[in-house]
């Protein structure tokens, strides 16, 4: 075939292409067909080739292929506007297969999607997925054609448990969780994005039969560190199977349980998880936590020697249960950040935190905000900080302390803010001394 | 005992009258009594039977009363059936809507704690975006800092190399600079001394030089006498200068007073030039429109004659209309002379003869009208003779008045050629005068260009003998004699000019 210079527009006639740069360009054509020559090639040439490898080509001939580069990123960019790569530890490829099979799972309609298109995907993407961040989960779509007309009905049906069983699940994980051995990282969200006029309770819900489905995939998922579900009503019944299959997790450092309905059981059992296991940071912010069960969670973080980051923001944990969590710091030793705001809290609960706190000496966060600590609350707190040296954070936003208490807090904070940076600057100037 | 019969019986009918009355008095009771017994027993009833009435209306009350109740008894039934019916339908209602409210509160409870939440956890999630960006930028700042340190602590040790170099090479230097000192002390000290020698010698030479001044000042008081003397001539000569000077500004002045005048001069002669010209035009203009007026008038003379020939030859004919009119009035008027005369014969005759008056009347009437038709032609003749005359009359008029017009415009026209040659005589007089003006200014300009010309170049001599030079004097021209006042002032000037002339030469 005879090709004129004219009619040849990238021709030309200073630049031949070299010989290398041919072979690249043929292989990059025909890469599925010639696989094996792709994995001969040196990294500094495949790196070369990912520029012009065609986006369309399936996942199942590129994902052990090609490795982590351009190719990568342009397809990313390719079907995504925003790509952070700090998020996903600087590496594209791991982004594009769990941003992949975040969209299947989202996407997934339970009895109407084949679950053959899951299963292909993931021996693929099983070595590059280390977090699963999931914000939807769709229902069958037959149950909503049956709940239209009768709300009333409705209504009872939620309260109703025999027939919560008989309604259809979400997603099931097991496989998924199973299959994904590098899975580090677990965000789960029981809800619908952008149901328009479709609106129905059920769609924000975690059913039973999703939680036992949970328990067994959390069974099989041996390398999970962080578990979060939010959002997805749990209540006491269903939290408890959930947390009891995971008190013998062998690599669970942070359970995030935050916007759902636990209550005193729910936090019983959480306490429980707290004692047995290796909790690190534990956020169960905005339920509907109680006294008793603040009690529980006290009782098990006296005994805690892991635990540092406690978040029990916007439940209703009240004096009683304040004073629980304050006398069992006076025997932990760990715990670095404590989180009580919005618990209806008072001075009581102030006085006995400030007596705690002279002598407490690894809190390095309070956060006491939207409690009605009042004066009296003030002036115990502004007493204890002059005999506290750790605490670096104190957060007393909307606790009615007056002005003169929390500007002797406030100064008694930047104190210990001031000496840690002292203590980190020396610590720098020895390391660069040495150097 | 008829006594007591007697007074029984007077007494018996008093008895009985007083019996009479008792019987009345006590029927008079009796009645009373009756009565009153009558009052109460009636009120008495009265009352009975009122409180018997009033029993019987309660007792019909209640009656009335358990009759429409056993009616109205069904009746109330049934309504308080219905609306206890209505009322349990409507606390259903009210239960079905405060459960529904309820419902929609727990609703609108979970959408808000929905709501809440995920506002929370975007704010959480910004909150660690923020803290990611505050941690890099941290990082970035604490990369620089220490950049900055190592690069300051690098200068430094810089700086201290280069300052100990400095300081051996200072040290290096110190030694020859030293020796350089003293080479340089030495030296100076020598140039001091000499110095020192020097000003010895100076100032025996100064005591040498004052001894010599003060000879030589004696010598000076001479000179100084000789100096006086020309000092005391030269200021008479700059008052001499002075004096000159200020004349000569005076004179110029009256040069520049001269020359103002000859401005407005000019203006003058060009003023009256323009109005000579406007004169003029004025006269041109004055004479077309006179020589049209004359036009005009002969135009109308023509046409005048020509309608009084017209009106003539008119009034001719009329005129012998008129003539031949009259003529047959006349022949006919005779022929009724004629009639009368005979008529009046025939009066004669008649009243010679009175007989046949009838005869006479009729030939009276007949000659009343022949009289009376002779009348009114007499009277048409009459008229026709006055129109003819008053015809005559009236052209005569006319052709007089057409010969005063004729004279009149005649008479215009002289006066108002005299006029114009009256104004052109004034023009032409002014004229002479202007040009008479005019000519004695250039005269008196150029004499006064000549006068200035000469006062400038003695000026100028003037300037020069100041200033040493000894140039020959051009020839003065002889003053130029004027009719005017003003050749005095020239006279003055050039003998002034003479003056200064022969000062100079003096000087020189």
């Amino acid at each position: 075939m005879r090709i004129i210079i004219a009619e040849d527009p990238n021709w030309s006639l200073d630049l031949v292409p070299s010989l290398s740069n041919l072979c690249q360009r043929c292989i990059a054509d025909t890469i599925e067909d010639h696989q094996h020559l792709f994995e001969k090639l040196t990294p500094q040439l495949k790196d070369s080739i990912q520029p012009r490898l065609s986006l369309s080509l399936p996942l199942h001939v590129t994902a052990n292929l090609v490795p982590d580069g351009v190719f990568w990123k342009r397809c990313c960019q390719q079907r995504w506007n925003i790509c952070d790569i700090s998020h996903y530890g600087h590496s594209w490829k791991r982004m594009f297969f769990e941003r992949h099979l975040e969209n299947l799972i989202e996407l997934f309609v339970p009895e109407e999607t084949e679950f053959k298109v899951i299963l292909d995907v993931l021996p693929l993407c099983k070595n590059y997925i280390k977090r699963l961040n999931i914000t939807q989960l769709l229902l069958p779509s037959r149950k909503f054609v049956k709940g239209r007309d009768d709300d009333q009905h409705e209504v009872v049906m939620l309260t109703n448990e025999e027939e919560d069983d008989m309604a259809a699940s979400h997603f099931d994980f097991g496989i998924v969780l199973t299959e994904l051995i590098h899975l580090e990282e677990f965000h789960l969200a029981y809800k619908i994005k952008q149901c328009g006029m479709n609106f129905e309770w059920s769609m924000f819900q975690i059913t039973d039969r999703d939680c036992r489905a949970l328990t067994t995939a959390f069974k099989a998922c041996k390398t999970l560190k962080v578990l979060r579900i939010r959002q997805s009503q749990i209540d006491d019944k269903k939290c408890r199977p959930l947390l009891r299959c995971l008190m013998d997790h062998p690599s669970l450092i942070e359970l995030d349980l935050s916007h759902n309905i636990i209550r005193d059981a729910g936090a019983r059992s959480v306490a429980e998880l707290l004692s047995k296991g290796q909790l690190e940071k534990l956020n169960i912010c905005n339920n509907e936590i109680d006294i008793h069960g603040a009690k529980a969670l006290a009782q098990a973080l006296s005994n805690n020697s892991t635990l540092q980051y406690l978040n029990l923001r916007l439940n209703q944990v009240k004096d009683e249960g304040g004073e629980a969590i304050a006398e069992a710091l006076q025997n932990n030793t760990t715990l670095r950040y404590l989180h009580l705001g919005g618990n209806d809290m008072t001075s009581i609960t102030a006085v006995v935190l400030s007596k705690v706190l002279q002598k407490n000496e690894t809190l390095k966060t309070l956060n006491l905000s939207c409690n009605n600590l009042g004066e009296i609350g003030g002036k115990a707190l502004a007493e204890a900080m002059v005999h506290n040296s750790t605490l670096t954070e104190c957060d007393i936003r909307q606790t009615d302390i007056d002005e003169t208490n929390s500007a002797s807090i406030n100064k008694a904070i930047w104190d210990n803010q001031c000496a840690d940076w002292d203590k980190e600057v020396q610590q720098r100037r020895k390391s660069t001394i040495y150097l | 005992m008829p006594k007591k019969k007697g007074k029984r019986e007077p007494l018996t009918e008093e008895e009985k009258l007083l019996q009479m009355q008792q019987r009345a008095q006590a029927e008079e009771e009796m009645a009373k009594k009756k009565e009153e017994m009558l009052l109460l027993y009636l009120k008495e009833k009265l009352q009975k039977e009122q409180k018997n009435t009033a029993v019987n209306l309660l007792k019909l009350t209640e009656s009335w009363r358990k009759v429409l109740r056993q009616t109205r008894d069904k009746e109330l039934l049934a309504e308080a059936m219905v609306h206890q019916q209505t009322s349990d339908r409507r606390l259903e209602e009210l239960n079905f809507i405060i459960q529904k409210m309820m419902r929609e509160l727990q609703q609108g409870q979970c959408q808000a704690d929905r709501v809440q939440s995920s506002h929370l956890q975007h704010v959480e999630h910004l909150w660690e975006l923020q803290e990611k960006h505050l941690k890099g930028l941290h990082q970035r700042w604490e990369s620089s800092l220490r950049d900055l340190n190592v690069m300051c602590i690098n200068q430094e040790v810089k700086a201290l190399d280069d300052f100990r170099q400095q300081n051996l090479g200072l040290v290096d230097l110190y030694l020859p600079a030293q020796m350089h000192d003293k080479a340089m002390f030495e030296y100076l000290q020598k140039v001091q001394q000499e110095v020192v020698d020097v000003y010895k010698n100076a100032h025996q030479d100064l005591d040498a030089l004052r001894t010599e001044v003060k000879n030589l000042e004696d010598g000076s008081a001479l000179n100084r006498d000789l100096l006086q003397k020309t000092r005391n001539s030269l200021i008479e000569l700059d008052q001499r200068n002075a004096r000159e000077q200020q004349e000569i500004s005076m004179e110029l002045r009256n040069v520049k007073r001269l020359k103002n005048k000859a401005i407005k001069l000019r203006q003058q002669i060009f003023t009256c030039q323009a109005e000579r010209d406007l004169m003029q035009q004025n006269w041109n203009f004055t004479t077309d429109k006179i020589n049209q007026k004359c036009r005009h008038l002969q135009e109308q003379l023509a046409r005048d004659r020509q309608e009084a020939r017209h009106k003539l030859t008119i009034l001719s004919i009329q005129g012998a209309a008129a003539t031949k009119n009259l003529q047959a009035i006349i022949t006919k008027g005779e022929k009724v002379l004629r009639l009368s005369e005979l008529c009046r014969k025939i009066k004669k005759q008649q009243e010679i003869m009175p007989g046949t008056s009838e005869d006479k009347q009729k030939t009276c009437t007949a000659e009343q009208e022949v009289l009376e038709l002779q009348d009114p032609q007499e009277l048409k003749e009459q008229q026709q003779l006055q129109e003819l005359q008053d015809l005559q009359q009236l052209k005569e008029q006319q052709q007089l008045k057409e010969l005063q017009n004729l004279q009149q415009l005649k008479e215009l026209q002289q006066l108002q050629e005299q006029q114009q040659l009256k104004e052109l005589q004034d023009l032409q007089q002014r004229l002479n005068s202007a040009l008479l003006h005019r000519e004695a200014v250039r005269k008196q300009n150029q004499i006064l260009k000549q006068d200035n010309q000469q006062l400038q170049v003695l000026l100028k001599h003037r300037d020069d003998m100041l200033d040493g030079r000894h140039t020959p004097l051009p020839a003065l021209q002889p003053p130029v004699e004027s009719h005017r006042a003003a050749g005095d002032m020239h006279h003055n000037i050039l003998e002034a000019a003479h003056v200064a002339k022969y000062l100079v030469d003096s000087w020189s």
